[in-house]
């Protein structure tokens, strides 16, 4: 049991609860529309550069704080991204990309499945 | 001297909440903090235990109020003649140590635009939920979210016994990477502590919003100082990190 959980336990002085500790199981991540519709969005992600290699402006103030860490490289897709064909061209994007973007969405979705909670 | 700014694209997401307990946590440690209400409503005071009588003029330069509560200095920016920069240099006084929390309407895309110009980290708070994702494609019209400077994302009200919380979660936190700022979770005690005129470190010390404010300051200290980010676990590693 999480220390805040029984902490807050203790201050009720309650048994009559049900501990459940609510972890991500990696098949637990569904891929609901919306999370796709905003990850094609180049008012998101950007234009046309994939999402791990977009560049950055100069920093105006604070150059040392942009020192940001090299992103760890995709790990290929899980199998529950199966479900996944090109995605449809959205208003936000010109249908000519749409090939490089499933890629990208597929890589994406692979690092998600497989991220460590 | 340094500037933060917090804003949301989208309303009611929480806001007034995280400037308010940043300011108190950044006061906390020994920082001067001074707390910059740019929203009409009023209602950041309440976080300080002032009651809605309570009222601060807006600043005009001499002559107006600006309380001193637990360490933090609160100014109304809100109906200020005042450009924000200006408030900013009429207060620090050339101390270089002085900390700036602007709570900025998520209605006002254009004052946080002036603001974003001079912070030097530019907070956007957001709810888990598909609204509050989308409204994010509508925050800055120049650049997209990834190529904001100095910009990093909360998500507050957090209930992971929610499995759209969840996931939510962990789409920002993949996609946002190092702008990826962590999560303060939902406590009811937020509001019971408001309707009591007290704070909150007072009314509910165990409360989780403390503790994942703790963790968010540690990441903002962070960054300001120039380090690399922690992990785009955000603040939840930044508790691990800093036990
Ligand atoms: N983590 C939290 N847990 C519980 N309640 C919260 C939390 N964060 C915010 N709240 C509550 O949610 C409501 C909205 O929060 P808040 O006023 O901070 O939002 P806001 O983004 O500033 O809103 P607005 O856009 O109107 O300025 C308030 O009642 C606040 O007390
Ligand atoms: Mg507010």
């Amino acid at each position: 049991m999480r220390n805040d959980a029984r902490a807050l336990l203790e201050k009720l002085s309650r048994q009559d609860f049900r501990y459940k500790q609510f972890e991500d199981p990696y098949t637990d991540m569904e891929l609901w529309p919306v999370f796709e519709a905003l990850l094609k969005d180049e008012r998101i992600s950007g234009k046309g550069e994939r999402r791990e290699e977009a560049p950055r402006a100069p920093e105006p103030r604070r150059p040392a704080a942009q020192a940001r860490r090299a992103p760890q490289s995709a790990k290929p897709a899980g199998s529950f991204l199966g479900q996944y064909s090109a995605p449809q061209p959205s208003p936000a994007n010109e249908p000519g990309r749409a090939q490089t973007e499933a890629v990208d969405l597929r890589r994406f979705l692979g690092k998600l499945g497989q991220a460590k909670s | 001297m340094t500037v933060i700014s917090v804003h949301s694209p989208k309303g009611g997401s929480g806001t007034t909440l995280i400037a308010a307990r940043l300011a108190m946590s950044f006061a906390g440690r020994g920082r001067p903090v001074t707390l910059i209400d740019y929203t009409r409503q009023d209602t950041l005071k309440l976080h300080f235990g002032m009651v809605p009588s309570q009222t601060i003029q807006p600043w005009q330069g001499a002559e107006a109020d600006a309380p001193v509560i637990g360490g933090v200095r609160l100014v109304k920016g809100y109906g200020s003649r005042m450009a924000a920069e200006q408030l900013v240099q009429d207060f620090s006084g050339g101390d270089t140590s002085q900390l700036f929390i602007f709570d900025i309407s998520s209605s006002n895309l254009e004052l946080r635009h002036e603001i974003s110009r001079f912070a030097d980290f530019n907070l956007c708070v957001l709810e888990p939920s598909p609204a509050d994702l989308t409204s994010l494609t509508l925050l800055d019209e120049g650049q997209s979210i990834r190529e904001l400077q100095n910009f990093g994302v909360v998500l507050n009200r957090v209930d992971e016994q929610y499995k759209l919380s969840r996931h939510c979660r962990r789409f920002l936190a993949e996609l946002l990477g190092e702008q990826y700022f962590g999560i303060v979770r939902r406590d009811e005690a937020v509001n019971e502590a408001l309707a009591q005129f007290e704070v909150l470190e007072k009314f509910a010390p165990q409360s989780v919003v403390l503790r994942d404010v703790t963790a968010l300051t540690n990441m903002i200290e962070a960054h300001l100082k120039g380090e690399p980010g922690v992990s785009t676990e955000g603040a939840d590693t930044a508790t691990r990190r800093a036990v």
